[in-house]
């Protein structure tokens, strides 16, 4: 007789559980990212023009770096999140679009400190801690997911 | 705090590693599963079945209680019915015994309640 393919768990919910399983705050982060990654391209496009005074104090190029990565880590978010296909793509999408949202975030967080900003400071480096919990959540789901589907053992002629 | 082109090297650096890490992501995420699905179908699909006549066998164990409990619902149905119907031929008579105490008649007569009394006496036997 075959065994039962799918067990429910009933292990305790974790504090790392309820830190990570929230999907539902990925629509809001990475539309809150696309809005800042517009504003500092605007800044970095028209110098003393855009919103922002933190990201005038960086050179054009990181300036540049900073808006783009933040700007398309938001958009793959958003992609991600919307994404019609497989859940595995979604989740890699969200995977490519965080990496350089946490370096982004970190980059202006330290810029903000260099100048003397610490609500963006305290923005920027919570963003990149929320961003590295949802790669850990990512990854973790992803484990849980193989464990449970290579438990069973494969056909004898297949 | 860090002077201007520490920073400047610093941001570099977290870009740079953001963007091979957003590479790296891409590339090690791929999902391969190891497991064949069709077997997977076919032995959920055959979990399915057994769980299926499993529920079967309890249903056809409950059909059997619930006839169980209906039978002896009806037995006590019956029992209510009699105690019901006795119940009723103490109330007429007495309410006959009642109406000729009312009208004078001392002592009742004694073809009243000859069922209402046994009934009595068998109740207070009873209880």
């Amino acid at each position: 007789m075959p065994t039962r393919l799918y067990r429910p768990a009933h292990a305790r919910i974790t504090l790392w559980d309820r830190l990570t399983a929230h999907p539902w705050s990925a629509t809001v982060v990475g539309s809150v990212w696309t809005v800042f990654g517009v504003m500092l391209c605007w800044t970095w496009i028209t110098p003393g023009g855009g919103p922002s005074r933190v990201i005038v104090t960086l050179p054009d190029y990181l300036a540049a770096g900073v808006s783009i990565s933040l700007l398309v880590a938001g958009l793959l978010i958003l992609t991600a999140v919307t994404w019609g296909g497989k859940d595995s793509t979604s989740w890699r999408i969200e995977l490519v679009g965080l990496a350089p949202g946490i370096a982004a975030w970190l980059s202006y967080g330290l810029t903000s400190f260099s100048t003397g900003s610490p609500w963006f400071t305290t923005l920027g480096l919570a963003f990149a801690l929320g961003g590295l919990l949802r790669i850990r959540a990512i990854t973790q789901t992803w484990q849980r997911y193989a464990s449970v589907t290579e438990q069973e053992p494969r056909p004898a002629g297949g | 705090m860090m002077d201007g082109q520490t920073l400047w090297t610093v941001i570099q650096v977290i870009l740079g590693s953001g963007i091979i890490s957003s590479l790296v992501l891409w590339l090690t995420s791929r999902h391969k599963p190891s497991v064949d699905t069709g077997h997977l179908t076919v032995e959920f699909m055959s979990q399915v079945m057994q769980d299926n006549k499993d529920l079967r066998g309890r249903v056809d164990n409950l059909e059997v209680k619930v006839g169980d409990l209906q039978a002896s619902v009806r037995a006590k149905d019956r029992e209510v019915d009699r105690l019901n119907r006795d119940m009723a031929t103490v109330a007429e008579a007495l309410w006959v015994q009642h109406e000729w105490q009312e009208n004078g008649a001392t002592p009742p007569p004694p073809t009243i309640g000859a069922d209402a009394l046994r009934l009595l006496h068998q109740r207070r036997a009873t209880d």
